[in-house]
């Protein structure tokens, strides 16, 4: 199989590689080196903006420093996102250790190589996360549901009369 | 009494998904009365959604800091959005990898049979 970022029906393209057919799939098949990208790109670009735009934004507001604002959810993605980034994508025990929510998720000594279904947790946990900033102010009113119950959530506009 | 101003403002309805019974409208930041058009919300057609109205203004909430919470309700909501996307782009990913295996499979397979009918063929000859 030849691969290019180029219409292949012109002349004097650059071929990206050359790959072989059953490679290819096993590259694309499920947990496949692919997919492992994508959720290590989605892992990673969670936690930027969280940590590098949401996470200032909602200290200034509470007139605190960035830092101080904790979500165990949040500081898994951290943990995660270091290993990806600075190890190889492999965690180590030792970070592993340091997991307090996604244990569940990976393993430690190997690679993060999330399923469908620990991805799955991974985004549920984030929007639990949200949810526990959002109950911040108002987890002790009655009816307010726990964080931990939530698995989707959303911010529904008002409709201006 | 003006239910305006005896409840609250309604600011935003934020929605929240749990394990649970439908519940309806329930207030998360305020209170509204039982007056209030949104006590009794048409039930969303999935069963355990719940609707919380964000409100302002109301007793429950005088010793809250309103103006802090409805500014990060902003702020989460991009925060929200984002993190859908990252689902989205997660989810058809993984139909387009399907998708992939699925037709080289098509195609090595088609080949597969091609060479057998050929060698067939050849046994024939």
């Amino acid at each position: 199989m030849w691969a290019s970022v180029e219409d292949p029906a012109r002349p004097d393209i650059i071929q990206h590689r050359i790959i072989r057919a059953d490679e290819f799939i096993n590259v694309n098949s499920e947990r496949g080196f692919n997919e492992q990208q994508v959720c290590w790109s989605i892992i990673v670009f969670i936690f930027a903006y969280w940590d590098e735009e949401i996470r200032p934004r909602i200290a200034a507001i509470r007139e605190v420093k960035p830092n101080d604002i904790l979500i165990d959810a949040l500081g898994d993605l951290r943990i995660l996102r270091k290993s990806i980034i600075h190890n190889g994508g492999v965690l180590s025990a030792a970070e592993y250790a340091k997991l307090r929510l996604l244990k569940d998720v990976c393993e430690p000594s190997a690679a993060i190589s999330p399923s469908h279904d620990q991805m799955h947790r991974i985004f549920v946990a984030v929007k639990q996360a949200i949810s526990a900033l959002i109950l911040e102010y108002t987890g002790h009113l009655p009816g307010a549901p726990k964080a931990g119950e939530v698995v989707e959530i959303a911010i529904q506009n008002v409709r201006k009369p | 009494m003006d239910d305006t101003h005896h409840f609250g403002r309604l600011v935003d309805y934020v929605q929240l998904r749990v394990r649970a019974q439908p519940r309806g409208v329930e207030a998360l930041l305020g209170l509204r009365g039982p007056s209030s058009q949104f006590s009794n919300p048409t039930r969303a057609p999935n069963t355990n959604l719940r609707r919380y109205a964000v409100c302002c203004g109301s007793r429950r909430t005088m010793d809250m800091d309103m103006d802090k919470a409805k500014a990060e309700l902003e702020v989460l909501r991009a925060f929200i959005d984002f993190v859908n996307r990252q689902v989205g782009v997660y989810s058809d990913c993984l139909a387009g990898f399907q998708g992939n295996v699925v037709r080289v499979e098509r195609q090595v397979l088609g080949s597969v049979v091609l060479l057998c009918i050929e060698s067939k063929m050849g046994n024939l000859s």
